[in-house]
Parts: structure tokens; C-alpha cells; sequence
């Protein structure tokens, strides 16, 4: 690990003690700094905005790309020291990942805030200017403060005491309200609407996945084949008849097994293959335009 | 009107209606049926079966209940597997926000299970840590590969005394020194979140999926490569390994060598075995449907018009 982030490791935010009053002022400190940046980056002048997202963004991306392209140090230890300029950067480049990775998740927690934030802005406002369907608004914001509530409070608990989970005789009144709200209706609606999807493949089954051409009937056969292969009423059945009908190699060639073996293995493979080097190289050309802010749009030209 | 056009006009709520049927009848009987696992499923359950008491495994789950028919039985099947053999896990929840509560959910299930048969719940900290939630999982895995305890030193969990201490102090983690000396890395998830843990950790763990049927042909790429020890495919993955679990089982590899396993759960009828019927006469109705709306399209008085 570089010097500077072995420092910064040992009196971070993320390593204060917990509860503590460090903690509490770190955490102070850094809603403040962070009020602070988000102000002055709201009133920084029009013609500044567009370099400074441009300079974050490479920023941001040289890490990652240095990672996979600079040389990598065999046998790093966090003891070790470099030779050279070369080794230096890689093992600056090693040593930093783990924080690296921590602000990158940091990162990721802030948009589920911001998500929240987002939410709630629209609804809020739609609820208080009593917009169309306001009513729905309503509940979406009431139900989802009475689960944060009901979740943090049910988490304290169990953070406390993990038995909880599996001793139901010694729940509180938020337990059982946390049971009812999260395992009794939100996991339920969740499952419900996937659910949902079953109705569509039927009635496309039924009356779209028609043989019209010589193409689709490839493709239905194909499909019947794997179909069926999943089936292991089918399978044992159809195999059995085979193999016991025609007692030779070329034979096994028939079973289901095989057929779907052989279309998965050759067939599937290799066209899911091909479609992930397309979309690999897609995704690259796509990450470099991002990267040096070459895409139209995204900082702010259009 | 003649029969064949009847059959093509057919309201769909009687479709719907039959496919009600179908899927929620059969769960009402546990029956085992014959079946033929598959590759895949086989070359999980050998990794699975060859970990030994003590070892520690990580499992990412990204799974909700949108999916919990197939990864919630891969989950459940998982964790008593493990449990079943004394092999500590971390668990690592990605993508979902919701993720870490559904997976902690499973495992009281669980333990509410053992407690009711009179055995030792399967304790947080002493045989199990929850990691928490990683938002964005590719940057974590990077940084798991390059060092894995400096990733997860500042997660906290509640020791036996009530302290919250960092995990890497917990039994789980007291042999682990790098990502290598974890036994094998599972993720259980309905995305395809499994293709970035393959392109970060590959060659660094043994890596092994628990996919969803949709996800599941995506992945035998990665399977067929190598790259990923096993994969159990949707329904049918669970109910492979519940059987293979279930049961003593001979494996023979293509040089002829043998091994032989104790069940690891022995008589294990799960969720896999229960839901198998249904899946069963899903999928019969499905091809049913397919055939029966060909013919009808065939035989009808009204052709439908070949598109061009």
C-alpha cells in the first residue's frame, strides 16, 4: 500500500470506532464538506462545469484503465518495495484497490440515496400540488417511510440480538411488523408480479410460436428438443426406448440427452459466443467514449 | 366454424385458467420423479460434496423473490448443504437492496428448521457471517482478488458478547489469508451479475453458479470453459443436486476413476423435489400449447397469412 493511503487507513471515516463521537464528527464533518462541494458546484460559472466533468470522468477512468495495462507485480506484499518508476506505479496501482473499491461503493451507496431522493421529490411535490392519482403518490411515500421506519427498527434488534431471526416466541411488536410488511407482503407482491410473466409465455406459446417458415421450424424443433430434455419423465422414457430398441453407438445419438447436449454444447454456445465478443467490443468502443467524453451529450453538448 | 377453428378462437382465460391448474395442483403432492441430471449439475454437487468440515466458502446472493422458485430453493438447498457439512460461509449481497434481508430470511428459516428437530442452530459469527450489501460488486471483486481482507476488514457483525467487531476477527475468516485460500465462490442470482464475478475472480477461486432457467444457457459458455466448476440451471439444477444430496452417490470420471459419496442429506425432499412436478406439467403444457396451436393453425378454415 502507498504511504499516503496507509495513513489515510488508519484514521479514516470507515475505521472509527463505532458509536463512538470520532465517528459522529467524522461523519459531521464529511455532510458538511459534501453540502459544501454540491453548493459550489451548483453556482460555478456554465463554461467551467463542462472541463471540470470531463477532467473528473478521465480521472476517475485512468485507474482502471492503468489496472488491467501497466505491469503487475508478482508476489506483492504490502513489505515490498519497487526497483523502479515502473514497479513504483504498479505497486501504487496494486496497494490502492482496496480503497479504490471502498469509494467506488461508496459511490454506489449515494445513488441509492440519490434514488430516494428522486422518488420522493416527485412524489412529494405531486401529492402537495394534488396532482392526477396524487392517492397513489400518497401511498407509495407513506409506505415507504413506514418500511424504512419498521426496517431500521427491526434491524437494531437483530443487530443486538441475530437469534431473533429464528425464535419467534421472543419477537417485539416491530418484529412481528417487520414480518408482516417485508416477509408477508412486499417479498409476496414481489413474487406475484414475476409471476405474471408465466400468463404471457403461455398465450405467446399458444398463439405465436407458429411454424410459418423453414426457419421457425428449426427454431421450434430446437426448442421442443431442450424442452423436453428438461423433462425427466420424458427423458428417461424416451431414452430407455431408444437405447433398448437399437443396441448400437449410433443409436445414443438419438437419445434426448444427446440431441440437447449437442444442441446446448455446439449449437448455443458458440452463437452465445458470438453475440458476447459483439457485445464485448460494443461495450469497449461504448466505455471509451465515455471515458474521454467523446459522446455527444453526455457533458453537455448536444 | 369447425373444430380446429374453435380450438384457435379459445379464450385465453381458459389458457389461464388451465395454467392455474397445472402450476398449483401438483405442489400439493411431493412426488420424486425419474430424472437424468445434468453435466453441469453433477460438477457442482462434486464441489460441493469434496468440501471438507472447517472450510469457508463465500456466497454472493442477488436474489429476490421475483425469482425465489428456482434461487430460492438453489439458496436453501446451498445452505443446508453446507450446514450439513460444517462448511463456515460469508454471504455477499449485490445489485439488490433487498437481497441481504430475503438471504438472512432463508437462513432463520432454517435454523427455526434445526431448532424444531432439537439440533444447534448454525450461529451468526461462530459459523456464518453476512458481509453486508456491496453496491457495486465489479469494483469489490477487483479489489477481493488483489486483497480480501482489506475489503471486508471494516464490515461488522455481533460476537457472541454483543461487540461489534470486524469479521475478518470471526471464526469464518480466522485461516483466510487471500482470496485462494477461500474453497469455492457461489453466486446465487436471477442477472447475469455472474458474468462480471467470472471475468474478475476467474482462475483466482473456484467459482460456481446457481442461475435462474432463463440465465442458465448464457453461462454454459462459461461452464464449457472451464471457468465456472458447476452450474445449477434453474428447477431442474435444484432438483439434480437435491437428488444427488439425497442419496449416496458414485461418480466416475472419463478416465474411469471412481468416487464415492455419502448423502450429504440424507433423504432430503426440498423445495426442488416439490416444485419438480409442477415444472414437470408446465412444461408438458407448454409443448401441448405449442403443438395444438400448430395444428389448429394447419387445419383451421382460416389460414394466417405467411409474413413476408
Amino acid at each position: 500500500m502507498s504511504l499516503f493511503l496507509a495513513q489515510a487507513a488508519q484514521s479514516s471515516i470507515f475505521t472509527a470506532p463505532a458509536q463512538s463521537v470520532t465517528l459522529w464528527m467524522l461523519i459531521g464533518m464529511a455532510f458538511l464538506v459534501g453540502l459544501a462541494l454540491i453548493a459550489g458546484l451548483t453556482y460555478l460559472p456554465t463554461n467551467l462545469r463542462k472541463p471540470l466533468i470531463i477532467a473528473v470522468t478521465f480521472i476517475g477512468g485512468i485507474y482502471f484503465v492503468l489496472y488491467w495495462l501497466w505491469p503487475q507485480p508478482i508476489q506483492y506484499s504490502p513489505d515490498s518495495r519497487p526497483l523502479n518508476g515502473v514497479e513504483k506505479v504498479g505497486f501504487w496501482l496494486k496497494g490502492s484497490q482496496g480503497e479504490i473499491a471502498n469509494i467506488v461503493n461508496v459511490l454506489g451507496g449515494f445513488l441509492i440515496g440519490l434514488g430516494v431522493y428522486s422518488l420522493l421529490r416527485i412524489h412529494l411535490s405531486k401529492l402537495v400540488k394534488q396532482q392526477k392519482d396524487w392517492f397513489f403518490s400518497a401511498v407509495l411515500v407513506g409506505s415507504m417511510v413506514l418500511m424504512l421506519a419498521v426496517g431500521f427498527m427491526n434491524w437494531r434488534t437483530t443487530l443486538q440480538d441475530p437469534d431473533l431471526m429464528f425464535s419467534p416466541d421472543r419477537w417485539t411488536s416491530v418484529n412481528r411488523w417487520f414480518n408482516l410488511l417485508f416477509d408477508g407482503m412486499m417479498q409476496q407482491m414481489d413474487a406475484a408480479m414475476f409471476s405474471l410473466v408465466a400468463f404471457y409465455i403461455m398465450s405467446a406459446a399458444y398463439r405465436a410460436f407458429r411454424v410459418r417458415s423453414f426457419e421457425s421450424t428449426i427454431l421450434l424443433g430446437s426448442a421442443l428438443i431442450v424442452i423436453l430434455s428438461l423433462i425427466g419423465l420424458v427423458v428417461t422414457a424416451w431414452d430407455n426406448a431408444i437405447l433398448s430398441r437399437f443396441d448400437s453407438q449410433f443409436a445414443n445419438n438419438f437419445t434426448l440427452t444427446t440431441m440437447a447436449g449437442w444442441l446446448k454444447t455446439n449449437i448455443q454456445t458458440s452463437g452465445l459466443r458470438a453475440l458476447d465478443f459483439g457485445l464485448g467490443a460494443g461495450l469497449l468502443a461504448v466505455s471509451l467514449r465515455i471515458w474521454l467524453s467523446l459522446d455527444k451529450g453526455a457533458v453537455g453538448n448536444s | 366454424m369447425n373444430f380446429w377453428d374453435r380450438i384457435q378462437k379459445v379464450d385465453r382465460r381458459v389458457l389461464y385458467l388451465i395454467l392455474i391448474l397445472t402450476a398449483t395442483v401438483p405442489l400439493f403432492f411431493n412426488k420424486a420423479l425419474p430424472n437424468v441430471p445434468d453435466d453441469s449439475s453433477e460438477s457442482l454437487y462434486l464441489s460441493l460434496a469434496r468440501l471438507q468440515e472447517g472450510d469457508t466458502v463465500i456466497i454472493q446472493t442477488d436474489w429476490t423473490n421475483a425469482t425465489r422458485g428456482e434461487n430460492g430453493s438453489h439458496f436453501e438447498a446451498l445452505i443446508r448443504a453446507l450446514i450439513a457439512k460444517k462448511v463456515k460461509f460469508a454471504l455477499v449481497s449485490a445489485y439488490s437492496p433487498l437481497a441481504p434481508a430475503v438471504a438472512r430470511d432463508v437462513i432463520g428459516r432454517i435454523n427455526g428448521d434445526l431448532v424444531a428437530e432439537d439440533k444447534q442452530p448454525y450461529r451468526q459469527w461462530d459459523d456464518w457471517v453476512d458481509l453486508g450489501f456491496f453496491p457495486n460488486m465489479d469494483a469489490a471483486a477487483i479489489g477481493m482478488r488483489s486483497d480480501l481482507r482489506q475489503i471486508i476488514q471494516e464490515r461488522k457483525e455481533t460476537d457472541p458478547q454483543g461487540q461489534q467487531r470486524s469479521v475478518l476477527q470471526s471464526p469464518v475468516f480466522q485461516n483466510i489469508k487471500a482470496l485462494g485460500d477461500i474453497k469455492l465462490y457461489m453466486v446465487v442470482t436471477g442477472t447475469n451479475s455472474i458474468n462480471s464475478i467470472v471475468a474478475r475472480l476467474s482462475g483466482a477461486v473456484p467459482i460456481g453458479g446457481m442461475v435462474t432457467g432463463v440465465m442458465g444457457p448464457e453461462l454454459l459458455v462459461y461452464y464449457d470453459a472451464g471457468q465456472l466448476v458447476g452450474l445449477a440451471n434453474g428447477l431442474k439444477g435444484v432438483y439434480d443436486l437435491e437428488q444427488m444430496m439425497s442419496e449416496p452417490y458414485t461418480y466416475v470420471s472419463k478416465a474411469g476413476v471412481r468416487e464415492e459419496f455419502e448423502p450429504i442429506l440424507p433423504g432430503f425432499s426440498g423445495r426442488g423435489t416439490r416444485y419438480y412436478l409442477t415444472l414437470t406439467l408446465t412444461l408438458i403444457l407448454l409443448v401441448g400449447t405449442v403443438v395444438i396451436g400448430n395444428l389448429a393453425m394447419v387445419f383451421s378454415g382460416r389460414k394466417t397469412r405467411r409474413p413476408r
